[in-house]
């Protein structure tokens, strides 16, 4: 054992960095315990573990020096709150007490009188370190023994708040996880369950956010009363995660109302503005970015709007690509905004590949973006993929460019084709 | 990477900020305060010079945005100097450069900042 005192703080100092490399509280505590153990020879010590919520003591953990470890146990004297003077009163404004007698061994067997320490930190009430006091009065000087257990009841107090709080985090973040799988649920659920079959032509859609939930977005729609049309809509939120997922349901569901109200889509853009940015706080950085485009089935005119979205890709079968593009800007920021709408003529194996941003804008480790080029090069190079490979094709290409970096953004395909 | 913000004031209430770095979901936080403080201290009218500015994303440009409606009921202006050729690309493709206009040097901005979109 230790002779000066100075050789025994730096020991406990020791031994409590040492302890704070054990993963679980109870290794903690045992590693405390032995070290004071050791250094000033209490070895009949134990910490006893407070629950707020049961207002007992549900954790004994004990030196290595005595039988009883990790007991539950209910101490119905200690909890008594019938008078001012209580021993848990006592603790809790942090006094020291001495409990002698059977009490004394029902916290520390073959014991005639304990002493307790209480484990406060940051005015919480965590537990106790409890010693025999036989052990304490035959040791150098009481009040260098009690300032050295004053110590270490503070590092202790302290491990224990920090593995608290740890393990509260990692409860509340498994919690959060678990809500996150249901908002995906919802989201996906929100897109459309099934590609629908439609006479005439070919349409796939993949869509991979790039948290668990996204902001990106894609809807059909088909017109039965007198003409034959399909609407195609894709679109995305400005940010990601779960902010951006909120507004895409709000979004969506502006777009899919408006569209089967206002058929024509100058129209229904010019509402969809209106609808999202009263929608969205007076200041918000949010907008939303949109293009919709109304088939004809039998002419295979295309009539569209752009809001501020990537113009989508116009492959026009063994002659060239072109941009569907037009005037418009995003949805939510300025009200009373124009849009531009127009018509293209599509023929027989015609594609149209409608992306968000997160395709083109993929980085790789050497910074460098994605483009529009390679996206065209696939589609040119592949015109012999039908839409769901083609989206296939193109998703491969972006992971295998990003490599071992991580998705920035969300990404979206939807690609039609003229049979 | 980080943005850093240059401010340099100018009369007639005109403040020039230098962005450099990148303005993406972390460090927009940043330019939205400045941006709040001047038209809080009575400046509304606001230069953006993005010679310097490497990188963008959709939340950055929300601040830009969001800043401009701020300082327009301030009876203000957001103007853009010079972004880069990726930046101005976004811009362009969300028709944001319809409010936000885009100048090629500081002084033809401040000239024209009066001017609303």
């Amino acid at each position: 054992m230790m002779k000066t005192n100075y050789e025994i703080i730096e020991f406990l100092n020791r031994v409590m960095e040492k302890s704070r490399s054990a993963m679980s509280l109870v290794e903690r505590i045992e590693i405390c315990l032995k070290g004071v153990g050791e250094a000033i020879g209490i070895k009949k010590s134990a910490v006893y573990l407070w629950s707020p919520e049961n207002m007992c003591f549900v954790e004994g953990i004990s030196s290595k020096w005595l039988p009883l470890k990790s007991q539950r146990i209910i101490s119905q004297n200690i909890i008594s709150i019938t008078s001012e003077e209580t021993i848990y009163y006592k603790l809790r404004k942090g006094k020291s007490v001495i409990i002698d007698g059977k009490e004394a061994s029902s916290y520390i067997p073959d014991t005639k009188s304990i002493f307790v320490f209480p484990l406060i930190c940051k005015m919480v009430f965590l537990g106790i370190f409890v010693m025999d006091f036989e052990d304490i009065i035959i040791r150098i000087d009481k009040n260098e023994v009690f300032e050295l257990i004053s110590m270490c009841s503070h590092h202790l107090s302290i491990s224990i708040e920090n593995v608290q709080l740890y393990e509260k985090m990692i409860r509340e973040n498994g919690r959060y996880k678990q809500e996150l799988n249901i908002a995906y649920n919802i989201q996906r659920s929100l897109l459309p369950r099934n590609i629908p079959t439609i006479e005439g032509i070919n349409i796939s859609a993949k869509s991979l956010p790039a948290k668990i939930v996204g902001g990106d977005f894609y809807y059909f729609r088909r017109f039965r009363a007198n003409k034959p049309e399909v609407g195609i809509a894709i679109g995305d939120v400005a940010g990601k995660g779960v902010p951006a997922a909120l507004i895409m349901a709000m979004a969506l569901s502006t777009i899919e109302q408006c569209v089967r109200h206002f058929r024509g889509p100058e129209i229904a853009f010019t509402k969809i503005n209106s609808i999202i940015a009263s929608h969205l706080e007076k200041y918000s950085p949010h907008y939303v970015s949109a293009f919709y485009g109304i088939l004809n089935l039998k002419s295979n005119n295309f009539t569209y709007c752009k809001a501020g979205h990537p113009p989508p890709l116009w492959y026009r079968a063994e002659k060239d690509i072109c941009s569907l593009d037009a005037h418009g800007t995003v949805f939510g920021l300025f009200k009373g905004r124009k849009y531009e709408q127009k018509t293209v003529q599509l023929k027989r194996k015609d594609k149209i590949i409608f992306y968000t941003d997160g395709i083109t804008e993929a980085r790789n480790e050497e910074g460098e973006l994605f483009g529009i080029k390679r996206v065209k090069e696939i589609i040119i190079r592949r015109k012999d993929l039908k839409p769901l490979q083609l989206n296939t094709s193109i998703f491969r290409a972006v992971k295998r460019f990003i490599g071992r970096k991580t998705q920035k953004d969300d990404m979206t395909l939807v690609t039609i084709e003229i049979l | 990477m980080d943005l850093n913000i240059i401010e340099e004031q100018r009369e007639n209430n005109v403040t020039i900020l230098k962005l450099e770095g990148e303005l993406d979901v972390y460090t927009s936080p940043k330019l939205k305060e400045n941006i709040v403080t001047l038209i809080d201290a009575e400046r509304p009218f606001v230069v953006l010079d993005l010679k310097g500015l490497s990188y963008m994303d959709s939340t950055g440009l929300g601040v830009m945005a969001a800043g401009l409606k701020r300082a327009r009921e301030n009876d203000g202006n957001i103007v853009l100097v010079s972004p880069r050729k990726i930046i101005q690309k976004i811009l362009e493709i969300t028709n944001i450069d319809l409010s936000l206009k885009i100048y090629q040097s500081s002084e033809e901005a401040i000239a024209k900042l009066a001017i609303k979109g």
